[in-house]
């Protein structure tokens, strides 16, 4: 993975050193929280509901062992004993002390980490597919490019004050895990007819309020182009923007009023005048970034696992979480394994600092030392042996990071929600505990197979409820918290936006409600079909008449 | 009825306004006035009493046998803490066992 040269970790240590100062004259009342906002956002420090809260930048969603460490390092000096992964592919910490923050970002520091960037209104986290560089569909590894993304927006003067917050996500490969088509700017990998690999740009998706699918500006952009098309792009919002309404600020708005054709004519325009030029990609610095990403030391066996196939034959538990939670390795004896944060009856995304600190040790043990968080809130070790598989499985399942559930309803995207959230309007994470309940048999879930659920505590979508199969919005009705569904979201290739299937439901009846939804599929499906292929086939017509009863 | 609340400059723990410049993370312990207006004009004071609490505003509260509660979803869960109360026992006790 990538390591920091001398210019990252003398930036990171700088703005440790800066950020001391500005708490320091903070707590001595020096200067006013209206002054010391936007410096502390500047460093991921949010204050919440009930306590700070500091994200920690992961790019793309890769760290190191050493890394997991010194995350599970904070949450016990620094916080209550655990962390909580986002869906940027983040880590946030929910009862940072303020005095507290310096000293545990120079921690951070001292292992490559930082929390900038992870806030205000400048470009976030650059996510990525969780399988980059071992899925078997993909075409390069698509985190070289993040990190050239990270390198060039990471202070850049011209993007700190955009009109709102800018996501960006690369995926290399045919399959969309990293839900590009959501993203301000979502960037998937294609070969052209000449062999050749470029990218296919995507502007204007995102959640919230507003939801939108991304446009295609362009089919098909040589490698070497793609910072000066970006800079073009966010040059183009950067002037254009809706600066004075917070809610028709971000980019999705501004491509939806000016039209994709006009959008993609203003960029073209920009583009010309600095294609070419300083921000052409090298191609030796690519070459530089690409050895960081090189594939570890594999064994060399062709061959899949005889152990691997014999102990799912003789351990039905072994065969059944293998069966949801392995991925193809483009390498024919390794796996791609998924740590579920999932639990039944647990908090979504969360991990205890002792889980983290024996994930750091399997990860050395059994993949290379690297672990990925996804944006679906769960873990990866990227490179398993498959006759290492299941040793693996029997360690995680005495850390409860076995379930047998990824990709199925319990496992599901949730937002903080009101537990935490100063912005939610409804709590998330105890409808996420009882719909995990209400679906804790293993064998049901697996029956009902793949099911996409989301759930969102207030209409900023940080759940991504949206593109769920089953979205669950929590809002507040005159001091009551009421869930609305939506059905029919989907963030891959064939992405869609979830629709509002009628009146919303108490928080006594939502379980009932989702339990209803689940059980008519089943009953309605047609063969092994999926449910979000189930509900573009018949529409929302059979759930309507299950919930209330309408024709 | 209402009192004022914010958050404490430290750590960010919910705090409410006694009077006299004391601020206390104790709801019950809050001054209730008995009508926004008043809670209002006293809110340029409190704001101004320390430089340890941050976001000062107005809740409506109601008391029920000599006890305040909070009318809202967000201020109850505020002045509770989170509904999840079993992950911090565990994380707790990770924590104490360190």
């Amino acid at each position: 993975m990538y390591r920091y040269d001398e210019f990252d970790q003398e930036l990171v240590d700088a703005r440790v050193q800066q950020f001391r100062g500005q708490v320091a004259r903070r707590l001595t009342g020096e200067t006013s929280e209206d002054e010391f906002r936007p410096l502390r956002l500047m460093n991921g420090l949010y204050l919440q509901l009930h306590a700070y809260m500091l994200r920690v930048a992961i790019p793309y969603g890769t760290f190191s062992a050493k890394q997991m460490r010194m995350m599970a390092h904070v949450a016990r000096t620094y916080d209550r004993g655990y962390g909580h992964f986002t869906t940027r592919q983040n880590i946030q910490y929910n009862w940072p002390k303020l005095g507290d923050v310096p000293d545990l970002l120079a921690d951070l520091a001292s292992v490559e980490m930082h929390a900038i960037q992870t806030s205000g209104n400048c470009i976030r986290n650059t996510t990525s597919d969780q399988y980059a560089g071992v899925a078997a569909d993909e075409i390069e590894d698509p985190r070289v490019y993040c990190e050239l993304i990270r390198q060039w927006s990471t202070l850049h003067p011209e993007l700190t004050f955009l009109p709102r917050k800018f996501k960006i996500a690369v995926t290399g490969a045919s399959d969309d895990r990293a839900a590009v088509k959501f993203h301000d700017i979502g960037i998937m990998m294609h070969k052209n007819d000449a062999g050749d690999v470029g990218f296919e740009i995507m502007v204007g998706g995102g959640l919230g309020r507003s939801p939108y699918i991304a446009e295609t500006v362009r089919e098909f952009l040589p490698k070497e182009h793609l910072l000066s098309y970006l800079e073009a792009v966010l040059r183009v919002y950067n002037q254009l923007g809706r600066r004075d309404n917070k809610y028709k600020a971000r980019i999705k708005i501004l491509l939806a009023e000016t039209g994709v054709e006009e959008f993609t004519r203003l960029v073209e325009e920009e583009w010309a005048q600095i294609k070419d030029g300083a921000l052409t990609v090298p191609a030796e610095e690519v070459d530089r970034i690409n050895a960081y990403f090189a594939p570890p030391a594999y064994e060399n066996s062709e061959h899949n696992s005889e152990l691997f196939e014999a102990r799912k034959k003789t351990h039905p538990a072994f065969a059944m979480w293998a069966d949801t939670n392995i991925a193809v390795h483009k390498h024919p004896s390794y796996a791609i394994v998924n740590l579920s944060l999932k639990p039944i009856g647990g908090v979504p995304g969360d991990i205890t600092a002792s889980q983290m600190d024996t994930v750091a040790d399997l990860a050395d043990t059994y993949s290379f030392g690297e672990i990925r968080a996804t944006h679906e809130q769960n873990l990866v070790f990227a490179d398993v042996k498959q006759d290492d598989l299941y040793d693996l499985w029997l360690k995680l399942d005495e850390i409860g990071l076995a379930t047998a559930n990824l990709g199925l309803v319990t496992d599901m995207i949730t937002c903080p929600g009101l537990d935490y959230c100063a912005l939610a309007n409804a709590r998330s994470i105890p409808v996420a505990q009882e719909i995990s309940e209400r679906f804790a048999n293993l064998n049901e879930q697996h029956h009902i197979g793949d099911l996409k659920l989301k759930i969102s505590g207030c209409i900023n979508a940080c759940g991504h409820h949206h593109a769920g199969a089953i979205g669950i919005l929590g809002v507040d009705r005159k001091g009551e918290e009421l869930y609305q569904i939506t059905l029919g979201g989907h963030a891959g290739v064939d992405a869609s936006i979830g629709k509002v299937i009628g009146p919303a439901f108490s928080a006594e009846n939502i379980v009932g409600a989702v339990s209803d939804i689940v059980e008519t599929y089943v009953e309605i499906r047609s063969g092994d079909e999926r449910f979000i292929d189930t509900y573009r086939r018949v529409g929302s017509r059979p759930f309507k008449e299950k919930l209330y009863g309408t024709h | 009825m209402r009192i004022l609340t914010a958050n404490r400059l430290s750590d960010g723990a919910v705090v409410y306004y006694q009077g006299n410049k004391i601020w206390s993370h104790w709801i019950d312990s809050a001054f209730a006035f008995a009508s926004v207006e008043e809670a209002e004009r006293c809110l340029m004071d409190a704001t101004e009493s320390g430089i340890d609490v941050v976001g000062t505003y107005v809740i409506p509260v109601e008391q029920v046998t000599g006890r305040l509660h909070p009318l809202s979803m967000r201020e109850k869960l505020r002045a509770q803490g989170p509904s999840i109360p079993s992950n911090f026992k565990a994380a707790d006790n990770l924590q104490n066992a360190a």
